[in-house]
């Protein structure tokens, strides 16, 4: 009998083979045709995941020379694209402070001045995967914290799904990573993700410290609102958190003196960033992190060895794949057909179309992998900046990228929340009725922000 | 005499299925076996995707599983431990076992070792429709029932001949 993975495959296959047989509508080429076929199939294997993303993207790529959409040569250089090797090296320094363990000693120091209270240490899960994140990927922050999350849980004797701080314990670390995650180059992979399909076609960028001011805003009042969030909807049964401060204890005593690897690791980064706050305009974000990528290995921080144990290199083949296929839905015309056939009767004000993007991609998210929202919405959305809102091309990557980031209520919709859900100490309940809160007052201030503090910086 | 095997996991821990077992075993005067699985197939789920949707590499996953199933393990010894003493409360004869693996090849290698005559399971509240396209472990199981089983869920106790 067919599984349901098999049947979404069918699926995906007989939506291509329905497009590409139609007959071509009126003002869109043989081509553009083409390209909406990729479209529908990547929209479908993306939400559903019935293969992984990356293999998605390499079906992509392979089918635009294929299907007549691109030459070969054009499509797979888009893998060269610089965003892809930004990300590659920010994987690689994420990787670097994962295998020395820097990652964890961050955590647990930040921990650490956190233990006072139930409360104080909800505060300190939200804020350490908050500001982790900046640094690296979230869902790799939630990978080296939910460890230390559940011997604490386990260590206050707390039942798994009916334990109120059991269920804030994980939900806390799940949303400060995905709050955190929005606010810097670092925290997700969508967002240089976006500025590459943003390069590709404006040959404009928003550089690391543009990103953060612009963002910063949001992630701040978002961290508090968690917090009220999490205090309100899952009150403490617990008064006591000494278990919780002898395993943190514990932890630091275990991880011993700082290594020397670990201060390689922390002095390459810390130059990394400076640089990509004050030199990415003259050198490149990619340039700049391949560079201190290369950094670790010279000065022997990390072996080829530990960058496979840490990094995916579907990553590569995801990004590339995306970034190709949005190329191809601008230049063949199939983006500019889309939003004229279905939304040229409207006209839209430019906070109109930040709020119905940033909607568009807020709902996205929760089914669907953060990446796939920016690769499928944002070349739709720059077509729509042409029906003359005029909106800005870097106010819309934004409206993009930073409510798909903010993923709140389904496992599905970011690892985070799928690792905090994996311990089972909340039900999908719990997350979907305060995530759908969190998600209402997400896009809210991320539109407030836009509207009140963005003029001042010229991007709205 | 046969056991009689009630099987809890992490994810199917329905208070009902306890109490069930532990009356049945008292009016039936048969000893009980408690079996909790550390069920693989939840665990590989959320390593899949911190692989296919993170990017990030097979330590990581590998490190995280590993977190869960201990987590899952300790889980399993203290549920198991309250059933023993109730069992014992009643003059029961209880055993208790932890596996980790999957679910059902799990209880069928569990049918093959020990005389099991009847098997308890637990399950969530979850549509019909959502089983047959999500796939649901206890239906797999009474797919090929070794022994007459038994499903509790939070309305009803359904029996399936073996």
């Amino acid at each position: 009998m067919f599984n349901i993975k098999t049947l979404l495959l069918i699926l995906a296959v007989l939506v291509i083979l329905f497009i590409l047989f139609s007959p071509t509508p009126e003002g869109l080429t043989r081509q553009g045709q083409s390209a909406l076929a990729i479209l529908a199939m990547c929209f479908i294997l993306w939400t559903t995941a019935a293969i992984p993303l990356s293999v998605t993207s390499l079906v992509a790529i392979a089918l635009l020379p294929l299907l007549g959409v691109m030459g070969e040569g054009e499509a797979f250089s888009l893998f060269g694209n610089r965003a892809v090797f930004f990300i590659l090296g920010a994987f690689i320094l994420a990787g670097g402070m994962m295998a020395s363990g820097l990652s964890s000693r961050m955590a647990l120091i930040f921990l650490g001045r956190f233990e006072k209270s139930p409360k104080w240490l909800l505060s300190g899960i939200i804020l350490s995967c908050a500001f982790m994140a900046f640094w690296m990927p979230a869902h790799a922050v939630a990978a080296f914290m939910f460890p230390i999350v559940l011997e604490i849980a386990r260590a206050l004797n707390l039942r798994p799904r009916e334990s109120n701080y059991g269920k804030a314990l994980f939900l806390s670390m799940a949303w400060g990573c995905v709050v955190g995650g929005v606010a810097t180059l670092l925290g997700g992979a969508r967002n240089a993700l976006a500025i590459g399909i943003l390069s590709e076609k404006y040959g404009m960028t928003i550089s690391f410290s543009d990103w953060f001011l612009a963002v910063f805003p949001v992630t701040f009042i978002l961290v508090f609102v968690v917090h009220l969030v999490v205090f309100r909807f899952f009150k403490s049964e617990i008064t006591d958190v000494k278990p919780a401060r002898e395993v943190l204890e514990r932890k630091v005593r275990e991880l011993g003196r700082m290594s020397t690897t670990e201060k390689k690791v922390l002095v390459v980064m810390l130059i990394t960033v400076a640089f990509w706050v004050f030199l990415s305009d003259r050198l490149g974000l990619a340039t700049i992190a391949i560079l201190g990528a290369a950094a670790l290995f010279i000065i022997h921080a990390m072996t080829w060895h530990d960058v496979e144990k840490y990094v995916n290199w579907g990553v590569i083949l995801m990004y590339g794949g995306a970034i190709a296929l949005a190329t191809a839905l601008e230049s063949t015309g199939a983006a500019k057909w889309l939003v004229t056939t279905f939304l040229a009767s409207h006209q839209f004000s430019p906070f109109a179309l930040l709020a119905i993007i940033g909607f568009i991609s807020i709902v996205l998210t929760e089914a669907m992998s953060n990446a796939a929202v920016v690769a499928l919405v944002l070349p739709i959305a720059f077509e729509l900046l042409e029906t003359g809102s005029g909106l800005s091309p870097v106010a819309t990557v934004f409206a993009v990228a930073v409510p798909a980031g903010l993923a709140f209520t389904l496992p599905i919709g970011t690892p985070p929340n799928a690792i905090a859900y994996s311990a089972r100490y909340h039900r999908l309940r719990d997350s979907l009725r305060v995530g759908i809160i969190l998600n209402i007052v997400a896009l809210l201030t991320f539109l407030l922000v836009a509207r009140f503090y963005w003029p001042h910086l010229g991007i709205f | 005499m046969g056991y009689l095997m009630l099987v809890l996991s992490p994810t199917r821990d329905n208070p009902k299925s306890v109490d069930l077992a532990l009356s049945l075993a008292k009016k039936t005067q048969r000893p009980m076996l408690a079996v909790f699985i550390a069920d693989l197939r939840l665990t590989e789920s959320i390593s899949g995707k911190v692989v296919d949707i993170g990017f990030l590499g097979d330590s990581v996953s590998t490190h995280i599983e590993e977190a869960v199933l201990k987590d899952y393990e300790a889980r399993g010894r203290a549920e198991l431990d309250e059933v023993r003493s109730k069992a014992g409360a009643l003059g029961i004869d209880c055993e208790t076992m932890i596996r980790r693996g999957y679910y059902v090849e799990e209880i069928l290698k569990i049918t093959r070792e020990r005389e099991i005559e009847d098997i308890i399971v637990s399950r969530d509240n979850r549509s019909n429709l959502s089983r047959k396209f999500l796939g649901s472990a206890v239906n797999d199981l009474l797919e090929q029932p070794p022994c007459p089983v038994m499903v509790v869920d939070d309305s009803s106790v359904e029996s399936h001949d073996g």
